[in-house]
């Protein structure tokens, strides 16, 4: 994985779209640099999983998901045995004449037989290609299945009884993301480079937006960015994220609206506030006091 | 000659930077934040790596590699811009940069009588609360917030106030029942419905059917005391 300094893993993030910062950008050089995993912490809709999809791309890698949901357990994570298939492979095999029973039971616990999961498919992938392994949201997974990557992520590999030990022979570039609704435990957190990807300045999201919403005019991207930043003042149980904000400007321009006004925002909140409580808290007068705040 | 020198001074510059990041990393911990030796070599690992840097890039790598609560991240930022603010002539001497053709020496290597805590914020004595402080012989975290107003707290004290709740939470929202329910990727086997689906091949298990333990119901009892004798508690 071939970046030489920062300032090549922000232009490769900026020709993909990715409007990065240096910080960012001098996270992700050392996560590729020490073979280091990357934990992505931040509000919902930043583009936390938008970053590895980025690096795949720029990379060339293949990326490997697994969202991660309260559960998950190794089985959905790394292998599973094809158990219907081995009983089938039985039962052929014993309709056969003089089966031996060891070379069945070898049969059976082949990689053939083996369904790989996310986390194992990462392992091994060739060294060919590289690969980008993100670990969506792992905050929502459970303690044990933390425990587990801790184990993964140490070593980067496996031990499957029937088979043996698996170990990556290139490592992959592991993106975690987590959106902090509950803390890792520090034991991963300890094998990971710490970034936090804060709301992003108004002179950012407005170059995110113009250069994700193809066709929009300066001025409603200044407005819609203006706007969305005064919003994230506001006591909000979801606060609008770059997504909202990304997803608004294309509902405005489809719309063919060149201006913010009132009726326009109250037609197309939806896009901005996704809670009904937060719906009900914005009423005219606050929409009144931020349009007039707008800059022109 | 002058490549001789230029080494030297770099790889002096390299010592004192590193002792510099030491110290830094000794002061994170002073101030609470966890910052262990598999950090620090973390953290020297990749100032390997970057060799040019830009203060903004310095900052980066040592909040990358030394931080991991996001509640950390203004204690950090602070201690940073403190500690990191300029040379500091005075205390370290650096590499001497004066003419290269008169072959001056590097100084000899002061040993550094740093203290791991900043230099006092107001400028030298410590004041009335400090010393107060350091007249406490011991010193447990758990009493004290025992007995702390949440009004008066301060960010840090209620970010580990909000750790050892949610700690707790934890635990009380996954105490395990001994009843189970079934679910496809568990633990545990269920020999009554696999065998009852077992039927549908002819007596033959094809699929084993799995339970899991269920998660109880935590029953809580919250006695709030609204009697005089707690009126030195804060309100809420």
């Amino acid at each position: 994985m071939g970046f030489d300094s920062i300032e090549t893993v922000q232009e490769g993030m900026r020709a993909q779209d990715y409007v990065s910062d240096r910080a960012l950008a001098t996270v992700i050089f050392l996560a590729m640099k020490l073979e280091k995993p990357i934990l992505l912490e931040g509000e919902a809709g930043v583009g936390k999983t938008e970053v590895a999809k980025v690096l795949a791309a720029m990379l060339g890698a293949k990326l490997i998901r697994l969202q991660c949901y309260e559960g998950l357990d190794v089985n959905t994570a790394l292998y599973e045995w094809n158990f219907p298939r081995q009983m089938l492979h039985i039962k052929i095999a014993e309709a056969a004449t003089s089966p031996i029973r060891d070379q069945i039971e070898q049969e059976i616990y082949s990689m053939q037989y083996l369904i790989k999961r996310p986390l194992l498919e990462a392992l091994q992938s060739g060294v060919a290609q590289p690969t980008v392994l993100l670990i969506d949201e792992v905050d929502r997974s459970d303690e044990e299945f933390e425990a587990f990557l801790l184990e993964i992520l140490s070593d980067f590999q496996i031990s499957i009884p029937e088979i043996g030990t698996i170990k990556a022979e290139r490592l992959p570039l592991v993106i975690l993301t987590s959106n902090r609704t509950r803390e890792i435990h520090d034991a991963l957190k300890r094998r990971c480079l710490f970034h936090w990807i804060d709301y992003p300045t108004f002179d950012k999201e407005y170059e995110i937006v113009r250069t994700k919403v193809l066709g929009i005019e300066e001025h409603l991207a200044s407005q819609v960015c203006q706007f969305v930043e005064a919003m994230r003042q506001q006591d909000f149980y979801k606060r609008p994220g770059v997504a909202e904000t990304l997803d608004w400007a294309r509902a405005l321009l489809y719309l063919g609206r060149e201006r913010l006004d009132i009726p326009t925002i109250e037609e197309t909140l939806g896009c901005v506030l996704k809670y009904k409580e937060d719906i009900d808290k914005v009423h005219d007068d606050l929409l009144e006091t931020i349009l007039a705040t707008l800059r022109t | 000659m002058q490549t001789e020198i230029v080494t030297d001074v770099e790889e002096r510059a390299a010592e004192v930077l590193s002792q510099k990041v030491l110290e830094f990393c000794h002061l994170l911990r002073a101030n609470g934040i966890e910052v262990t030796a598999g950090r620090i070599i973390d953290t020297f690992r990749a100032l390997r790596v970057i060799h040019l840097f830009q203060r903004e890039d310095f900052y980066t790598l040592l909040e990358a590699n030394l931080i991991s609560h996001a509640g950390d991240r203004e204690l950090f930022q602070q201690l940073f811009h403190q500690f990191w603010r300029g040379p500091t002539w005075t205390t370290v001497p650096d590499p001497c940069l004066p003419a290269w053709e008169d072959g001056c020496t590097l100084p000899p290597q002061v040993p550094q009588q740093h203290t791991l805590q900043l230099e006092k914020r107001h400028n030298g004595e410590p004041d009335d609360n400090e010393k107060i402080q350091q007249a406490v012989a011991m010193y447990s975290p758990v009493e004290i917030l025992h007995r702390k107003d949440f009004g008066k707290m301060a960010e840090q004290e209620l970010l580990r106030v909000q750790r050892l709740i949610m700690t707790l939470a934890r635990q009380m929202a996954t105490n395990v029942s001994r009843r189970k329910k079934a679910k496809a990727k568990a633990p545990f086997i269920d020999p009554g419905r696999t065998m009852r689906r077992s039927l549908r091949y002819g007596g033959e298990v094809i699929e084993l059917l799995r339970r899991e333990l269920k998660i109880g119901k935590t029953k809580m009892v919250v006695l709030c005391d609204v009697s005089g004798s707690m009126e030195c508690t804060p309100g809420f």
